[in-house]
């Protein structure tokens, strides 16, 4: 992992397009400023965390529980 | 006739080629037994699906016992499949804005090349082709992308009640070519884990004549089980 220092206001850029910021260090938690094309998808770590999770926990599924989601519904 | 001979010897070989590459494929699944389909049933995830990078090929299968579910089973893990749903069946105004790069990954090569042209003859008077290019690629879209069909992973937990449906991460599959991807939509107001069963519970009580049934077998992207198949619990 390539890692390097910034202080408040200094950024890095990824290839020629986008653009990252530390707009804000309060205590432990760093803010940061992204800029990119409207293509480039950014996401917080977790949020694939969760969707992995979510995966994983899917497929603990049976089919016979998915069978008996039918007949709950029925009023 | 010597050139006759090289003609049918040609002639041959593709349709020999053709045949090898529609054959029956035979599926270990835990829940389903043995499931027999074509090749051109599979369904292509070249990156995976999350916490599953390693598994590539899927079947989407309808179960005729199930009322409601399609199950995306894995081709090499037999234990692992999710039960999947069509978002519009809870959701009506699900909308997915998908990106370039996310058609370009699903193989959606023809439909880019004709919003390129269509572009083009819009903006035929302006120079500038490419940024109105960008913008029809990335604007929200209502109208479904043709040729495209999404699902949503279902979580299904001991109680059913709090089952939840995964609107930030659909599977979208290009029908045509079986590639498919689980994409990550920028959408924050999209839920990872959605309830719906109150929701499909409404559209019960309000028309408990229409099935909540998936119709990714009438369209053509799942393979119907026998109803009376060999069958197996997990």
């Amino acid at each position: 992992m390539l890692v390097l220092t910034r202080k408040l206001g200094e950024s890095i850029a990824i290839d020629d397009h986008i653009k990252i910021r530390v707009v804000q260090i309060k205590g432990k938690q760093v803010r940061l400023g992204i800029e990119a094309p409207k293509d480039t998808k950014i996401h917080r770590e977790e949020v694939y965390m969760a969707i992995q999770s979510q995966n994983t926990e899917s497929a603990q599924a049976t089919s016979e529980a998915a069978r008996g989601v039918a007949k709950l519904l029925k009023p | 006739m010597c050139p006759k001979v090289g003609y049918g010897a040609w002639a041959f070989w593709p349709s020999a080629m053709r045949g090898l590459m529609m054959a029956t494929i035979e599926i270990q699944t835990s829940r389903f037994g043995v499931v027999r389909c074509q090749s051109e049933d599979l369904i292509h995830f070249p990156e995976g699906i999350l916490g599953f990078s390693d598994l590539r090929q899927f079947v989407l299968l309808d179960d005729p016992n199930d009322e409601i579910f399609a199950w995306l089973q894995s081709c090499s893990v037999p234990q692992i499949a999710f039960p999947v749903l069509e978002p519009e069946l809870f959701s009506q105004n699900y909308q997915m804005n998908l990106t370039r790069h996310d058609l370009e990954s699903l193989d959606m090569r023809e439909y880019l090349q004709g919003l390129h042209s269509q572009v083009q003859v819009a903006t035929a008077k302006l120079a500038a082709v490419e940024a109105p290019l960008k913008d029809a690629a990335n604007t929200k879209r209502a109208e479904p992308i043709p040729g495209l069909r999404s699902f949503s992973i279902i979580t299904i937990p001991d109680d059913p009640t709090q089952m939840t449906a995964n609107l930030k991460a659909p599977i979208v599959i290009n029908v045509a070519k079986r590639m498919a991807k689980q994409i990550v939509l920028q959408d924050n107001n999209l839920a990872i884990r959605e309830p719906i069963f109150q929701k499909l519970q409404m559209r019960v009580v309000q028309n408990p004549q229409a099935p909540i049934k998936t119709q990714a077998a009438d369209w053509g992207v799942a393979v119907r089980l026998p109803s009376q198949g060999p069958e197996a619990s997990v």
